[in-house]
């Protein structure tokens, strides 16, 4: 009979199969993990930093806005050709094809204390435009684009087509597996929750920050790791599931999901005053706010309007609701709560809640935040220690040295094009996606091209510091009356810019010397 | 060394050891039979477990299928050769295939 190991009483074969597990989970997809954890770090502040990152935006809250149907309709007018007095083009007539897509559809967010302009974002010629107005005036605010939005987008489907959701979601689900094996692979889990040696080895040290920020963060990382599994997974099986749960009738799965949506008529129509409608809605719904509002078809016979509701502050797990009504007759189409639906309409709201951190405010996001950077330094650390394991035998292979700075240069590189990519927005209104792009593909091709692979990566970490502690620095200089409100997000930045260039300045100076921790040691102890 | 990281950090590529080890084939047999344990698992749930409704049914589906499909993974790359992990991904599909068939003969509207 086998000898069992550690706490969890498993056997030496199962601790191998664990190990083994961990090792397969980060070497095919370690890289997309890490990109995707830090890109989900600072999409998770992206409401919340949307002022600070557009200071355009920044605007004293208004003593007396102009009425919201009013500002509405001034939004639609410029947003959308078929908001406007003009005739529409009827389906078959030139521009009746683009009339009925559903790029008509506007989606706006309401001013509110946190964001305190009127926001509407639409999708037209294959990307999104977002536009801003002063409720006060109702003067459209020229804004540059956002970074933030940029690496949300990069979480959410690393900026690919279709197939990005489901590779973000594969993430996901390697990294439930590599976090179920590798707490069945640390035998010791309990006995060095506390144990973090810096002294005798830059290995060591990482396998133990490694241990520890795997730990600690276990609960949180596994939670994340299910639901964005959950997420980017769901739309690979969604179709098999919805057409068998209705029997392969692909309309009524449709109309199941989000209602029968009107169809574009071609005929102008009076739409009813968005305001009182809002108002109405507020008062019928105590302790919940209208959040957004979506336009379709404004301004023509078929033109509804969806009402997202959400607590005011919300701080429950309750699910938002969404109300669709006629914009012409006020007549509820359709509402979907998930809320007292079922078990897997109240997991499946369960798990977005739980994934973006909507539902604690302000304290929750940061939280958020700060251990998202803490998953990310995880699977650093771990990508690290295998490459590390591995140095001493084939530290003069080509291939090895290849995938040394193909990690190297894909994770530093990200750091440094995000820090950077988030300056540059912030301070000149540089699109994102080339900045980013730019400096991460730049990064990894210097680390190839430069041999001293040690100056490279401290020279990137310290970088990564100077751009983030930079924009910070920049904006405490010209906050102006905002300084208050931006004081927080500009010392969290500075606070990181210190940690991160400690840690390069310290950490690639030290050697990294072989030490045991290979599980036949673990193995030993743990016996 | 496990199978994947010698077939990584070998300069020529993977070795007749690692072919033998068939490291490469549990990988893609383990991606493609995971996928296939996911939706059998998904319909399973969707087409007899009951829900609120269509759309709860779908969704408990959907959740069961994530769930099953890295279960469905692990056993198929743990399978002791290459060959023996495309038999398990094959079992998966068999599977798969009878389900879609019972599915429609029993339940179909």
């Amino acid at each position: 009979m086998s000898k069992k190991v550690g706490p969890f009483g498993i056997s030496k074969r199962q601790y191998k199969l664990h190990y083994d597990l961990h090792s397969w989970t980060g070497i095919v997809a370690g890289l997309v993990i890490f990109v995707v954890c830090l890109s989900g770090s600072v999409a998770i502040v992206e409401h919340e930093l949307a002022t600070w990152e557009q200071p355009e935006l920044r605007l004293e809250p208004a003593s007396n806005p102009q009425p919201i149907g009013d500002l509405v309709a001034l939004a639609m007018a410029e947003v959308d050709p078929r908001a406007r007095a003009e005739p529409s083009p009827a389906p078959g007539e030139e521009g009746g094809e683009e009339a009925q897509r559903t790029d008509s559809r506007v989606f706006l967010e309401l001013p509110s204390e946190s964001h305190p302009t009127l926001s509407a974002s639409f999708f037209e010629d294959g990307k999104w435009h977002y536009k801003h107005w002063d409720p006060a005036n109702g003067e459209q605010i020229e804004v540059g684009e956002s970074a933030l939005s940029f690496h949300t987008g990069l979480h959410t489907h690393l900026q690919l087509p279709v197939i990005g959701r489901m590779l973000v979601g594969f993430a996901g689900l390697f990294l439930m597996i590599s976090i179920i094996s590798g707490v069945a692979a640390h035998p010791q889990l309990v006995r060095e929750i506390f144990l973090l040696r810096w002294r005798p080895s830059l290995r060591m040290s990482f396998s133990d920050l490694h241990k520890q920020v795997g730990t600690w963060s276990l609960l949180f990382g596994g939670m994340l790791s299910f639901t964005g599994a959950l997420l980017g997974l769901f739309t690979l099986f969604a179709p098999v599931m919805v057409l068998s749960a209705f029997g392969g009738d692909l309309d009524k799965a449709v109309e199941a999901f989000s209602g029968k949506s009107q169809e574009f008529v071609g005929e102008t129509a009076d739409m009813l005053p968005i305001g009182p409608l809002v108002e109405d809605f507020e008062a019928q719904h105590p302790g919940y706010e209208v959040s957004r509002l979506v336009l379709t078809h404004y301004g023509d016979q078929a033109a509804e309007i969806t009402l997202d509701l959400a607590e005011a502050p919300q701080r429950t797990l309750d699910a938002p609701e969404s109300h669709r009504l006629s914009l012409v007759t006020g007549e509820t189409l359709y509402v979907q709560t998930f809320n007292g639906r079922g078990i897997g309409a109240r997991l499946m709201s369960l798990t977005s809640l739980l994934h973006f951190g909507t539902f604690g405010g302000g304290f929750l996001k940061l939280l958020y935040f700060v251990s998202g950077l803490l998953l990310t330094l995880c699977v650093g650390s771990g990508l690290y220690l295998w490459l590390e394991r591995r140095r001493r035998e084939r530290a003069d292979l080509r291939s090895f040295q290849i995938l040394e700075r193909l990690i190297l240069g894909v994770c530093i590189g990200q750091v440094l094009a995000t820090c950077v990519s988030i300056g540059a927005a912030r301070v000149s209104g540089l699109q994102a996606a080339t900045v980013f792009f730019a400096v991460w593909v730049g990064y990894v091709a210097l680390l190839f091209a430069v041999p001293r692979l040690r100056f490279m990566v401290r020279a990137g970490g310290l970088a990564s510091a100077a751009a983030l502690g930079g924009v910070a620095a920049y904006d405490l200089v010209t906050a102006d009356f905002w300084f208050a409100r931006s004081l927080p997000v500009d010392a969290s930045l500075l606070v990181l810019a210190v940690l991160l260039a400690a840690c390069f300045a310290f950490v690639p100076a030290r050697k990294s010397t072989r030490v045991s921790s290979e599980p036949s040691r673990d193995l030993t102890r743990a016996a | 060394m496990t199978g994947p990281e010698r077939v990584l950090a070998t300069p020529s590529g993977p070795t007749d050891t690692d072919i033998e080890v068939g490291w490469r084939g549990r990988i893609s047999a383990s991606l493609i039979g995971g996928f296939l344990v996911g939706v059998a698992t998904g319909l399973v749930v969707t087409l007899w477990v009951p829900g609120y409704d269509g759309l709860d049914q779908a969704l408990q589906g959907g959740l069961a299928a994530t769930l099953a499909m890295p279960i469905g993974m692990i056993w198929i790359l743990f399978a002791r050769t290459g060959k023996r992990a495309w038999k398990r991904a094959l079992i998966s599909l068999v599977s798969l295939l009878l389900l879609a068939a019972a599915g429609y003969i029993f339940l179909k509207p």
